[in-house]
């Protein structure tokens, strides 16, 4: 566990000093015994990851095992939790997928007798790759040999094989709650070089040619939105760390935060060395407690060592970070209604014609990264600007994190280079479409992003192709759809989510957002009319073109963009009443076919306004001058025998 | 200010503009025309509406105007199709949800988004509306009502609470679409108005006329504030006679469009049943309604007799500082001239008379000319005597908050209680009243030390500086915190900032001076302000009281020492005490009093005695009053909308009264009536109407030479070089220490005398929208005290001096200085003047309403 107390009061002056921890460091994550290791991110626990990891302990404590139990971060895989590392030595490391509490207690005895559990593993590592060595790091295997090709290596894992892990480096691979492990695997390191060797404008200099770009959503470039806050006037500068990720489904940041909070500490220190800042804000949205803990013990851990406070690493450098929780409005992740927040006032954006690294928090230069760019900045100052801009596309260096939700086989998180297709990214990494069902959008960029159609499966992902076709990058959030799934609803969804979020404070985004609901909201229910989607058209050009924030800018991407690939769905829905997808129930018609029906009154009993008429072993039959199409009986049909037209 | 100026291309127009301004502002000074909604000209711009958006060339997205700021070289266009879209769809979009109830709406007519619809012809709306209509309901303050449908979301209304007034009673609540203006703390709303005048809409409305009219058929005469000293310009709505609101212009007088609540609400009197419409005689005790004809002819008769039998010296008169100017002059002018006496006073005097005696000694004059406007300017504000927001001076009080606020000067304040003001102050001293002097040189004390001299610059000093050094050497801040208990720092962090201050203000109200020793207490702080450079391009030093024509009254010799123009009397007739204190030793026979109230704002042990001991009283007003109600004779007045006439404001503007209203049949100006009275004593006093009194009033009254009755512009008295100050020489002033009367541990201050006599207060609450938020009377105490004594909030106590006690509601207050209580009676439900000593200040002849010992009793 973090807490051993071996680095209290311990502070770290220099190389030698990260070089012990280091060691310290190495020996926690590869000890000389067996250590088991559950993944224990917010996905894990929601899996029931707590149970495991209870059972086991209380498995070790029983039997007296010399066994170290310890937690880990999220390795992206969440279709698969609750995920359980095994590190013995002399043995390759197995991740096992889909434990249980008995489970557990059945590995403990596996595991005393030598044996690998094969069916239940995931992958083997045999290897791993760490970006502050040439040479990945093998393991000496000497056991378990017999078994281990039943078992996949991780790097032939289909949800793995094509992913390159830079932001998520160490998530699931260190206990994010202790510094060393973090040191282990070289954090810390590029801190002391810069602070060391560098000067800031080399690093500002560095960051600009590697083409880093906004990975909150934007795609500013990093290193020039650093220079001009460098070059800004202000007694003071400030640095701020934007993790109030509020798009439904989008967990990277989190993930982040709660598996690898040095990693962002790290980025935020060297950027805030080249800025010339002294002050660094994290913003985290409250319904995150698990990020906020982590990230709250590695900043106490950071500053008893000395990695953040004053004179850092003995080189004069001083840096002091402060937590600031989200009051839970999504706007608050715009960049000047967070700031606007942490200054204590209502989270409302501002008009940017100041840009804030001119004046932003309480008037003075404030640069503003998200999550994931920090965490980005200690590999590419390490490895080089000519190291990281050879990945990803002209446009677009790098990779990027995705979650990668909604219909799709695999989902969890994944990090690719920039400019893989979506064809890659769904059939490779995702594995397709479950059930056999046929592919029909990907959403992308969050609520506001837009739906892409399967004749753009082979677009290459970055930040400037994803805007052509009409949706967004975003923070990263990918939502897949099949044929069962309606535009119109999928369009209807996420405005409904806009109109609530906005901040109401420009007409066009409070009253736009509205009124394109409540178009939106007719058509699904039979209620559209011919010159719909033109009204919608111009409510989203007007939104689009006259609102002061992002939020405002982009909330007609889901409309505009599934009118602009599905409009046909639109046009069924308003002139000839039909859902295609089936999804729309004021639009269906409920019929129960008396072939199927086997009688058993479920429906009957269940319909809230007794429309269904029948007897035990009579087949059941549907008033339609009743059926109010809450689709209820679908549901509750044992044998499907609920037609819908 | 004098910054960088850039060029830049607005529809084709190349215009030099001050790089601070945003596109909008220039553009309006260019008469270029951008919707807006939105915008107001004293809020800060936010940008939300949406239609004032603009292109810019080599910007994608179209800029709000309002929010941008003009930059070099730009090319700006105000009018294309895609604005013309935008805008469209932006009104569209706000006229939805908006109901279309004009026909019934108070701002069908000015309502600036019908204009809006009108001027971008929008004759069909393709969306529809879902929120459930609201409609009316109540507010922060009783006197507004809230129609939420109406709204428009440009948050003016919430701006306005907030950055003007600084009261946050109303807020945004609830977000996106479902978001409205809401009540935040109905505590905190102090009824001013400003959310009203800010409502481009008819989503907020007045709610104390009870009759309404269409915009356009209402007349609107622009006049002059009748209550507090500022004389804020004021628009009196009329209709079929009667006011139906009130409203303002901007950048028009003092207020610039602001108003207290008492300039937006307290107008209703003027319609009160019952005004007194006929002269009256009182005969075996019951009031007979007269002739005009009998009731002047008895009147001069009995003014005949006793100066005939007892010389002119024993008839005098009151008149109140709500007259106006040519009234005023005309009384002075009566008394002295037709009956031949100089027996003449005001309650005005008594709120200005430490302050003028205070700076006729220090500075060598009898008034200032400074504008308020400095006070927004001031980089480091000092404020001593009244609460400017209790004492409803709020338009001061906002232009102090607009220097703390807008370009971050610092606030010394100085009171017993922790009033708004406090809570916004860099130092507040709560100081025990009377200890002024001490906190005063204790500042001087440090200020010395660190080397200032007048005016802060190496000029040549003011007379005066080292006997200034040498009285306030034992001032330091430890001698002031045994005296005081004022901690050193504070008072040390105080003089660094008057030290460092570039144009420092100074703002005073009579509480400071009321009391014995008072005009001590004022050149105390004028000594300072001279010091620390307040005059000669600093912020100046401001005097603000409660009445309409303080000024004005004084300045027309309507005192017993001077003449028009502050030309000292040959004889110097009695002052308002002396009358009283005459008559009950039987030396004096005849009062005529015009609209004041003695009974109420003297001290009753001095009044009653004196009104019993008269041959003939009499009173004109226009309601009955407490005083009236002693009299012989009784006369109708006009009110201030019934006639024509000019105020001096509390800085100097001369300003017009305009007649809003037809007075009732048979009433007439007091001009007339003095005219006829002196013909009736078979004198000849001609008056023409006010304008020709204006015109005598300027060959009389030499600081009155260039000023105009109709002025085309702001215009103020004074003569040449009333900038100067040669005589200016420092006046060391050192404490007086009282001695504690043995029964009586407290210090009472009594507030609020001096603000609505003659406007319909009494115990009728004439002026019914400001009677529904008035707190009642109350007693202030600290609050350690007060629980020591076992009094709680609301507990009814009684109040005792040598002279009075009343019973009145304790109010507990934390931070209020220990040993003091504060008694605030604005509508006079207490009897709170016969509290007040009948000694009057051997210098300034002014009662002591301050400092007064007193003791509590529980109820």
């Amino acid at each position: 566990m973090g807490d051993d107390g071996k680095g209290d009061g311990m502070k770290v002056r220099g190389l030698e000093d990260l070089k012990k921890l280091r060691e310290e460091g190495l020996t926690r994550i590869y000890p000389d015994q067996v250590k088991i290791t559950v993944g224990m991110a917010t996905c894990g626990i929601s899996a029931g990851a707590n149970r495991v990891y209870e059972a086991i302990r209380e498995g070790i404590e029983k039997e007296k095992l010399s066994i170290i139990l310890a937690k880990s971060g999220c390795l992206g895989f969440c279709q698969r939790e609750p995920l359980v590392d095994v590190w013995r030595p002399g043995f390759p490391r197995i991740i096992y997928e889909e434990m249980t509490p008995e489970k557990g207690v059945e590995l403990l005895g596996e595991i005393f007798n030598g044996g690998l559990k094969k069916e239940w593993a995931l992958c083997r590592m045999e290897e791993e790759v760490l970006f502050f060595e040439d040479e990945p790091l093998r393991y000496k295997i000497e056991s378990g040999l017999e078994d281990r090709d039943a078992i996949p290596l991780y790097q032939d894992v289909g949800f793995y094989r094509k992913q390159l892990k830079i932001a998520l480096r160490n998530c699931g691979y260190i206990d994010p709650e202790s510094i060393e492990d973090y040191i282990a695997r070289g954090g810390y390191f590029t801190l002391y070089k810069v602070l060391n060797e560098m000067k800031p404008e080399e690093i500002i200099e560095e960051a600009k040619r590697s083409g880093l770009r906004g990975r909150g959503g934007a795609g500013f470039p990093t290193g020039r939105k650093w220079e001009s806050c460098r070059r800004a006037e202000g007694d003071k500068r400030y640095v701020v760390c934007n993790a109030d990720e509020g798009d439904p489904g989008a967990y990277m940041d989190r993930s982040v935060l709660e598996g690898d909070p040095h990693s962002v500490l790290e980025g935020m220190l060297i950027g805030a060395y080249a800025i010339g800042a002294h002050e660094g804000y994290i913003y985290v949205r409250n319904e995150y407690p698990l990020a906020v803990k982590n990230m709250g013990t590695a900043i106490k851990k950071a500053e008893e060592m000395g990695l953040l406070g004053e004179d850092i690493l003995g080189s004069g450098f001083d840096f002091t970070i402060k937590i600031n929780r989200g009051g839970g409005a999504f706007v608050a992740g715009e960049s000047t209604a967070l700031m606007a927040s942490i200054e204590g006032y209502v989270a409302e954006p501002r008009a940017k014609h100041i840009h804030t690294v001119e004046s932003g928090l309480w008037d003075r230069p404030t640069n503003l990264n998200n999550v994931e760019t920090w965490a980005n900045v200690p590999v590419i100052v390490e490895k080089g600007a000519d190291w990281y801009n050879k990945i990803g596309t002209e446009g677009s260096k790098g990779t990027k994190i995705f979650s990668l939700v909604g219909k799709i086989n695999n989902t969890g998180l994944i990090e690719v280079p920039m400019g893989m297709t979506l064809r890659e990214v769904i059939y490779d990494i995702g594995e397709g479409i479950p059930e056999g069902k046929q592919f029909k959008a990907v959403q992308t960029g969050g609520p506001s992003g837009g739906c892409i159609p399967d004749k753009l499966l082979d677009l290459p992902v970055d930040f400037d192709e994803l805007t052509k076709v009409g949706s967004m990058m975003g923070s990263g959030g990918m939502i897949v759809m099949d044929e069962s799934t309606c535009m119109v609803d999928v369009a209807k969804y996420f405005t409904d989510f806009l109109k609530d979020e906005s901040c109401g404070k420009c007409t066009s985004c409070r009253d736009g957002t509205l009124r394109m609901y409540e178009i939106l909201d007719n058509i699904t229910k039979g209620k559209g009319k011919e010159g719909d989607i033109e009204l919608l058209e111009e409510l989203a050009w007007v939104t689009a073109e006259a609102s002061l924030c992002a939020l405002g800018q982009t909330a007609p991407n889901p409309v505009l963009s599934t009118i602009r690939y599905f409009r046909d769905e639109y046009e069924a829905h308003i002139r000839d009443k039909k859902c295609p997808a089936k999804v729309c129930n004021e639009l269906l018609t409920f019929t129960i076919d008396p072939e199927a029906c086997i009688a058993c009154l479920k429906c009957k009993k269940l319909c809230p306004v007794e429309a269904i008429t029948g007897e035990k072993k009579v087949p059941h039959e549907i008033d339609q001058s009743i059926c109010i199409k809450c689709g209820t009986c679908r549901e509750v049909c044992p044998v499907d025998a609920v037609r819908v037209e | 200010m004098g910054g960088a100026v850039v060029k830049l291309t607005i529809d084709g127009r190349e215009i030099t503009a001050e790089a601070d301004k945003t596109i909008l502002e220039v553009a309006r000074e260019n008469e270029i025309y951008i919707p807006t909604l939105c915008y107001h000209p004293r809020l800060i711009p936010i940008g939300s509406c949406r239609l004032c958006v603009v292109e810019i060339e080599g910007v994608d997205k179209p800029m709000t105007a309002c929010t941008t700021l003009v930059q070099d070289r730009i090319v700006v266009h105000t009018q294309t199709e895609r604005l013309e879209r935008i805008r469209r769809d932006a009104l569209k979009l706000i006229l939805l949800n908006h109901p279309l109830d004009c026909p019934q709406c108070d701002a069908a007519g000015a309502c600036e988004l019908q204009n809006l619809v009108f001027e971008f012809g929008i004759d069909q709306q393709e969306y529809q509306a879902t929120r459930p209509a609201q409609g009316m309901r109540d507010f922060a303050t009783p006197l507004i009502r809230q129609w939420g449908d109406r709204c428009v979301m440009c948050l003016r209304c919430i701006r306005a609470c907030h950055e003007i007034v600084r009261a946050r009673a109303i807020d945004l609540v609830g977000k996106g679409y479902e978001a409205e203006v809401g009540i935040r703390d109905p505590e905190a709303c102090i009824s001013c108005g400003e959310c009203l005048r800010a409502c481009p809409v008819g989503a907020l409305t007045e709610r104390v006329s009870r009759i309404k009219a269409r915009p356009w058929q209402r007349q609107k005469v622009l006049t002059t504030c009748n209550y507090c000293s500022l004389g804020c310009q004021l628009e009196l709505n009329v209709f079929e006679n009667k006011i139906i609101g009130v409203t303002t212009q901007e950048n028009e007088g003092v207020n610039k469009g602001s108003l207290c609540q008492c300039g937006t609400f307290g107008y209703d009197f003027l319609h009160h049943p019952q005004r007194i419409t006929r002269p009256m005689i009182k005969g075996d005790g019951k009031w007979k309604e007269v002739s005009w004809e009998e009731a002047l002819s008895f009147v001069a008769a009995m003014i005949n007799k006793v100066v005939l039998s007892n010389g002119p010296e024993e008839v005098g008169g009151l008149i109140s500082p709500r007259c106006s100017n040519e009234e005023a002059y005309l009384f002075q002018r009566f008394m002295r001239e037709v009956v031949g006496t100089s027996n003449i006073d005001t309650t005005g005097r008594l709120c200005l008379e430490p302050y003028r005696l205070a700076i006729r000694e220090v500075l060598g004059r009898d008034y200032l000319s400074g504008t308020l406007d400095d006070i927004a300017e001031g980089d480091c504000i000092v404020v001593a005597g009244g609460d400017l927001d209790g004492d409803n001076h709020l338009i001061v009080a906002n232009r102090v908050r607009e220097a703390l606020w807008r370009s971050g000067a610092r606030l010394i304040l100085a009171h017993p209680r922790r009033v708004k003001l406090a809570e916004e102050a860099d130092c507040w001293f709560c100081l025990h009243p009377g200890d002024e002097v001490v906190w005063v040189n204790g500042l001087l004390h440090l200020l010395l030390n660190k080397g200032k001299g007048a005016w802060g610059s190496g000029e040549e000093g003011v007379e005066g500086l080292d006997v200034l050094k040498k009285a306030t050497k034992k001032f330091t801040p430890e001698y002031v915190e045994e005296v005081t208990g004022v901690s050193p720092e504070l008072l040390r962090e105080a003089a660094d900032y008057l030290a460092e201050a570039k144009r420092p203000a100074f703002i005073c109200s009579p509480p400071l001076g009321q009391q014995m020793q008072g005009v001590d207490q004022f050149k105390g702080l004028i000594n300072l302000a001279l010091l620390c450079g307040a005059f000669f391009g600093g912020g100046g030093l401001h005097f603000v009281g409660p009445q309409s024509n303080m000024m004005g009254v004084v300045e027309m010799g309507a005192v017993p020492s001077l003449l028009p123009g502050y030309r000292p009397a040959e004889t110097k007739g009695l002052s308002a005490g002396e009358m009283f204190q005459a008559a009950s030793e039987g030396r004096f026979k005849v009062l005529v009093i015009i609209g004041e109230n003695p009974l109420i704002t003297l001290p009753k042990s001095l009044v009653e005695p004196g009104l019993k001991a008269l041959d003939l009283l009499v009173v004109q007003d226009m309601f009955f009053s407490e005083t009236a109600e002693e009299a012989h004779v009784v006369l109708p007045a006009l009110s201030f909308a019934e006639m024509d006439g000019t105020y001096t404001n509390c800085e100097g503007r001369v300003q017009r009264l305009r007649k809003a209203l037809e007075p009732p049949d048979g009433l007439k100006w007091k001009g007339e009536i003095l005219s006829d009275l002196a013909s009736f004593m078979g004198k000849e006093m001609k008056v023409e109407f006010p304008a020709g009194v204006f015109e005598e009033i300027k060959g009389a009254n030499p600081l009155y030479k260039g000023v105009e009755f109709e002025p085309l512009d702001t215009q103020w008295r004074g003569d040449e070089g009333s900038e100067m100050l040669e005589k200016a020489a420092f006046r060391p002033v050192a404490p007086t220490h009282e001695k504690e009367q043995d029964g009586y541990p407290f210090s009472l201050s009594v507030g609020g005398l001096f603000y609505n006599y003659l406007i319909g207060s009494g115990p009728q609450r004439r002026a019914q929208g400001l009677a529904k938020v008035s707190t009642g009377p109350y007693v202030e105490m600290n609050a350690e005290e007060a629980a020591g004594m076992g009094i709680a909030d609301g507990d009814r106590i009684g109040v005792a001096t040598p002279w009075g006690e009343v019973e009145v509601a304790a109010r507990k207050s934390p931070a209020m200085k220990r040993g003091v209580l504060s008694l605030w009676c604005s509508f006079y439900e207490v009897d709170a003047s016969q509290l007040v000593g009948p000694q009057l200040d051997p210098l300034s002849l002014v009662p002591a309403y301050g400092r007064i010992p007193a003791r509590v009793e529980k109820g």
